[in-house]
């Protein structure tokens, strides 16, 4: 790989050596793989940008002309494409996940979204415009709240179980009916804080979806207090009219950075130091690109996001991954689809 | 015979092993691993395919539910599709000229939504 290959192409800067600290690396027995303490494992992104851009113009058209319906095979040919092109330590992942699948996923949920968006336009046959569009949009809206818990318990398994890194797949141990009752008392808490207990609520749900999350049989854990996140949060709100709206986005990163540091695998702990100005820069450059061409760089775009996030995007620590036995899973797609309908997603890398 | 890594599908150790054609049983020949052990595995043909390729390497598994991987440089794909090698699933390939034959349609057809599309929305 040339010298330019280094540099990050978002931001521009030197990628993270892949080898810096390779004098510490404790000696290991033969074949083992040690991560170890002080020696930091950057992840690489090497999708390239014209078979991206090919799966998404493929993904477009045949979703035109299939009223939809391939765009469930479109979907999973994009994610088996990045996912094989996302690396840690070397090696890369793979998601095995199929269109079929997605697609009986959003037959299942197909009734439950219909229903939603149905009930709203009962209302205007009951009651006149005005009391009927916030009476359909009340429903509306406590049925995606109480919704959210299977969307996210479902997307997380079925994602995760799909999976794989060194031929060992991902999984997701964690249930709704165990879920569900602490999710009602941080959904009551927030509503009573006006919002102010959101980040405690991210910071509990994020713990417990990484707390059931697996790698083959290792568990992630944690470790993050969503208190730290209230001021951040009230501030980026009060300053919001007077940066027209970049300290949200300022919020966005930090509460990115907050998620991913505190979240660890047998002790190595993930480090990041994504910073806002180069995401925003990113984040403009993206939409503005995607926007004047009409979509065509959407795979340029995606491209350039994750080659940004996979080299700021780092893990430290020591782990024996010899250790890690399979644990294969078995899920079904539905969450996926009504996650999407929603728009709620825990896994945020861009993936 | 090339050097490969592999990775069994029950644990995440990697193995050193060395790849070369399995000996024929008529037709095509598939696969075979010797391991450092010198314990022998055989992929037959049909049974694995590429799961991505590109300048850090060639990655081929096996089929579900227990995927087997293999790592390896260049050669390795060579003697993959020599040993009958399964179509790569969708998505793990999309070359230049395919790019090509789907951005030809896609332009074309937003042309013709420009030139012909706007100004019967525009009328109606």
């Amino acid at each position: 790989m040339s010298e330019t290959d280094q540099l990050c192409k978002a931001c521009g800067q030197p990628a993270p050596p892949q080898e810096a600290f390779n004098e510490d690396r404790p000696p290991s027995a033969a074949g083992q793989t040690i991560f170890s303490q002080g020696r930091i494992y950057p992840f690489a992104f090497y999708g390239e940008t014209g078979p991206l851009t090919g799966l998404y113009l493929k993904t477009f058209l045949l979703s035109l002309a299939t009223l939809g319906i391939y765009s469930f095979w479109g979907r999973a040919a994009i994610r088996r494409y990045l996912y094989a092109h996302m690396e840690l330590d070397g090696h890369r992942f793979a998601f095995h996940g199929t269109g079929r699948e997605l697609a009986m996923g959003a037959l299942k949920m197909a009734g439950v979204i219909l229903a939603m968006v149905v009930q709203s336009l009962l209302w205007y046959l009951l009651f006149e415009e005005s009391l009927a569009s916030v009476a359909g949009s009340l429903v509306f809206y406590a049925a995606a709240v109480l919704l959210t818990p299977f969307a996210l318990v479902g997307s997380w398994r079925y994602r995760l179980s799909r999976t794989s890194y060194r031929g060992i797949r991902f999984g997701f141990t964690g249930t709704v009916g165990e879920l569900f009752p602490s999710y009602l008392k941080w959904i009551a808490f927030t509503i009573l804080s006006l919002g102010i207990y959101t980040p405690v609520m991210g910071a509990h749900l994020r713990r417990y979806f990484c707390e059931h999350a697996r790698y083959g049989n290792a568990p992630f854990a944690f470790d993050g207090d969503g208190a730290e996140l209230i001021g951040p949060l009230i501030g980026s709100g009060l300053l919001a009219p007077f940066t027209l709206g970049l300290s949200l986005f300022w919020y966005r990163v930090r509460k990115f950075r907050f998620y991913w540091t505190h979240t660890t695998f047998q002790g190595a702990r993930v480090r990041t130091d994504v910073s806002t100005s180069e995401m925003l820069w990113l984040s403009v450059v993206n939409a503005v690109a995607t926007l004047l061409t009409l979509g065509l760089a959407a795979g340029w775009a995606h491209v350039r996001y994750l080659e940004y996030v996979s080299r700021h995007v780092t893990l430290d620590g020591v782990i024996n991954l010899d250790h890690v036995v399979q644990s294969a899973q078995s899920a079904s797609a539905a969450g996926e689809t009504l996650s999407d309908f929603l728009d709620v997603d825990g896994v945020d890398l861009g993936l | 015979m090339t050097a490969a890594t592999y990775f069994d599908g029950r644990t995440a150790a990697a193995r050193p092993v060395k790849v070369t054609r399995a000996p024929a049983a008529g037709g095509v020949a598939g696969l075979r691993l010797i391991t450092e052990a010198g314990e022998t595995i055989d992929w037959p043909p049909g049974s694995f395919r590429l799961a991505s390729r590109d300048a850090q390497g060639v990655r081929l598994e096996t089929n579900e539910p227990l995927p087997r991987l293999l790592v390896g440089g260049a050669d390795l794909l060579a003697l993959a599709l020599a040993a009958g090698a399964a179509a790569p699933r969708d998505g793990v390939e999309f070359p230049f000229r395919r790019l090509v034959l789907w951005a030809v349609p896609v332009l074309a057809a937003g042309f013709a939504l420009f030139i012909y599309g706007l100004p019967l929305f525009g009328a109606a």
